[in-house]
């Protein structure tokens, strides 16, 4: 197999193990193991488990590829555009929530620094895409504000706090699919709610 | 006092339930389950000293429930055919959702030495205990050849194990799929094995 072969190998086993079992259970034996390979080749690769996982959510976040999703810059309707954006957003947590959830292990000032510049990078594609889908309702007239920027990160910092408090609130046990399907419903008669409200002049 | 105990019992086995299938025997750590359930980890240590106890409970909630089913299934089958493909489905179904429990349990039981005595044997028992009935039942309405009920009965659960054996050659993580191809494997054997006990 070659090089670069190989490494795509190993990230799609990291992939599978991460996403059932989480980053802190999953061991780089066992990945090594899941591929027949021994650890020394393993580690050749990926230093540690930190530098995979850094691998791992380039991989299932797209990082680096194209900046723009054409199914959202297809729709004009700013208020089909954010249920997209939710809906595809909670696929995703759905899918990967074990994976993130490794997140949580680092309080936010000291993320390492083999993560940080991609979160960073992660957050402002997330910022742009609001930030896009309330331009259009400005550009079409429906919203009357002045800086779509700034009202896209309001947005945003609504979306990251609501689902930390949603599931510390909602019970102890590991999240589970229909948890995230309700936190979805709650966003988005968020998101229908403020909205509306850009539809009125508005300080912002 | 005494009700609330068994409730509390019940709690506990339903967190390790959910555990244990998701993320196996071996990456769950009693700590969490205690989390899971917002209780200390000394009062679920009143209630399950060790995981040991606490997997063993777990395997009869399972247990229980699995035979629970099939027993419906079976009562409400027309037929011997019918009652053999649902019991299949039923199997597979068990199969799939407690994958990860049931390959880590067989691990342990292998690793601590204890033989496969505990939990497969106790639940093949059962399952004959079903089964022989059933086919009893098919052959005084006619419907089934006369035949050793205990015998055919055993023979037929070698059958589908068997095939839920190939699971093994996937992986660790089975993908739906394959869990539909063995049922579907096993119902065109149970179909060919049916026509060789009807009458």
């Amino acid at each position: 197999m070659a090089q670069d072969q190989k490494q795509e190998a190993i990230i799609e086993a990291a992939i599978r193990r991460f996403a059932h079992f989480g980053v802190a259970k999953t061991t780089m034996s066992e990945i090594a193991a899941d591929l027949n390979l021994s650890k020394a080749s393993l580690y050749y690769y990926f230093p540690d488990k930190l530098n995979l996982y850094a691998a791992v959510i380039k991989t299932i976040t797209h990082l680096g590829e194209h900046a723009g999703d054409p199914e959202l810059d297809k729709e004009k309707d700013p208020f089909k555009a954010i249920q997209y954006f939710l809906e595809k957003r909670t696929d995703f947590i759905i899918k990967y929530h074990n994976i993130l959830e490794f997140l949580k292990t680092f309080h936010p000032s000291k993320v390492p620094p083999e993560l940080q510049p991609i979160f960073t990078q992660l957050k402002k594609r997330e910022q742009q895409r609001l930030t896009r889908i309330i331009e259009k309702g400005v550009e079409s007239g429906i919203f009357k504000i002045r800086d779509a920027k700034k009202t896209a990160e309001l947005f945003f910092d609504f979306l990251d706090g609501f689902r930390i408090a949603c599931l510390l609130n909602n019970n102890n046990f590991f999240p589970d699919k229909k948890q995230f399907l309700s936190i979805l419903k709650k966003e988005t008669e968020f998101a229908a709610v403020f909205f509306n409200g850009l539809t009125v002049k508005s300080p912002l | 006092m005494k009700i609330e105990s068994t409730v509390k019992q019940e709690q506990i086995v339903e967190a390790a339930i959910r555990r244990f299938s998701h993320f196996g025997i071996t990456k769950t750590t009693l700590t969490e389950i205690a989390e899971d359930l917002a209780v200390s980890k000394q009062s679920l240590a009143y209630y399950f000293p060790d995981k040991q106890s606490l997997v063993m409970a777990v395997e009869d909630k399972i247990s229980s429930d699995y035979i629970d089913n099939l027993r419906s299934g079976i009562i409400l089958a027309a037929s011997v055919e019918q009652a053999l493909m649902k019991l299949s489905e039923i199997k597979i179904a068990f199969f799939e959702k407690y994958f990860m429990l049931a390959m880590q349990a067989e691990h342990i039981e292998h690793a601590s030495g204890r033989s496969l005595t505990s939990w497969k044997q106790k639940l093949s028992k059962q399952e004959i205990e079903l089964l022989v009935p059933l086919f009893e039942r098919g052959v005084q309405q006619g419907e089934i050849k006369p035949l050793d009920a205990a015998k055919t009965a055993e023979l037929f659960l070698d059958t589908l194990h068997a095939f839920s054996r190939c699971i093994k050659d996937k992986g660790a993580f089975p993908q739906p799929d394959a869990f539909k191809e063995i049922l579907t494997k096993q119902q065109e054997v149970i179909a060919l094995f049916y026509k060789g006990l009807k009458k």
